[in-house]
C-alpha cells in the first residue's frame, strides 16, 4: 500500500489474503461452525474486497476493513439460515432462569457441547444477533467494545446479547430430549 | 449483600468475564457457595464456553488457498 495515501490496489489485497487466509479462515470457521461454508465465507470476503477496494479510502487499516466484510459475510449467512428457525424466546429464558428451582446437569452439557454436530444445532436456535454476539466473544475471542464497533451496536446491548445467548446454550444444552421445543 | 438466584444468574455471565466489581464478585461467590441450584447453571455456562474458546479451527485446504488466489488473478 502507498505509504500515506490512504488507498490500497488489488495487489495489496491480495497479498494480504496470502499473509492471513489462516486467520480468515479461522474466524469464518468460528463463526460459522462448519468447514464448508467457512471456506465459501472466504472466497465471498475476497470477491467483496476485490469489487470494493477501489472505494477503500484508508479510513480504517487494510486489516480492519477487510475483517469487517469478513464479519458482514458470516453475519448474512447467519442471518440467511436462521430465516427458517423458530430462536428460543429471551421471555422463556427469562423466565426459566428466574426460577430458583431450575438447573440442569453441567455432566449433559459437557457431554453435549463437544458434539459438534449437537453444538452447531444449539447455535442455530439462537437470534442471529446473540449467536454473532457470542461466536465473536467466546469462540474467535474479540473483546465486547471491538464487537460493538463492529455491529455498531451499543456496548450494553452486545453485552446483553451476550449473557442470553450463554444462558440459551445452558438451557439448549442441557434440556430433556423430551422437552417441548 | 445476599443475592437472590435471580440476580446470582444475572451476573454469571459477567463471573465468567471477570468483569464484576469486587463487591459483586464477592457476593456471588457467596450465593454460589450455598446455592443448590446455581452452581451447577455456572459451571455449564463456563464449560461451554472453555469448549468455544478452545476448539481451534483447521488450517484452510490448499484447494481453498488455491482458489483465492485465483481470484485475484482474474481480477
Amino acid at each position: 500500500m502507498a505509504e500515506g495515501t490512504g488507498v490500497a490496489t488489488s495487489a495489496d489485497l491480495a497479498s494480504f489474503f496470502e499473509g492471513e487466509l489462516t486467520r480468515l479462515y479461522g474466524l469464518c470457521f468460528k463463526m460459522l461452525q462448519d468447514t464448508t461454508e467457512a471456506e465459501d465465507a472466504v472466497q465471498e470476503t475476497a470477491m467483496r474486497a476485490i469489487r470494493s477496494i477501489d472505494r477503500f479510502r484508508g479510513e480504517a487499516a487494510l486489516p480492519t476493513w477487510v475483517f469487517r466484510i469478513c464479519v458482514n459475510v458470516c453475519r448474512d449467512r447467519i442471518q440467511d439460515r436462521a430465516r427458517d428457525r423458530k430462536a428460543l424466546e429471551n421471555a422463556r429464558i427469562d423466565a426459566l432462569w428466574r426460577d430458583e428451582h431450575y438447573s440442569v446437569d453441567p455432566s449433559l452439557v459437557v457431554t453435549r457441547v463437544e458434539d459438534g454436530k449437537r453444538l452447531r444445532a444449539a447455535l442455530n436456535r439462537l437470534s442471529p444477533a446473540q449467536r454473532m454476539v457470542l461466536l465473536l466473544h467466546d469462540a474467535a475471542d474479540w473483546p465486547a467494545s471491538r464487537i460493538a464497533d463492529d455491529l455498531q451496536l451499543p456496548l450494553g446491548t452486545v453485552k446483553s446479547h451476550l449473557r442470553r445467548a450463554r444462558m440459551a446454550m445452558v438451557t439448549l444444552l442441557g434440556q430433556s430430549d423430551k422437552e417441548p421445543e | 449483600m445476599s443475592l437472590t438466584c435471580g440476580q446470582a444468574r444475572v451476573m454469571a455471565s459477567d463471573l465468567l468475564d471477570d468483569s464484576l466489581t469486587e463487591e459483586d464478585r464477592i457476593a456471588l461467590l457467596a450465593h454460589i457457595e450455598t446455592c443448590a441450584s446455581c452452581p451447577k447453571l455456572y459451571r455449564s455456562m463456563a464449560a461451554i464456553y472453555q469448549q468455544m474458546h478452545t476448539t481451534s479451527p483447521a488450517t484452510p485446504s490448499q484447494e481453498l488457498r488455491r482458489q483465492v488466489r485465483q481470484l485475484f488473478r482474474n481480477d
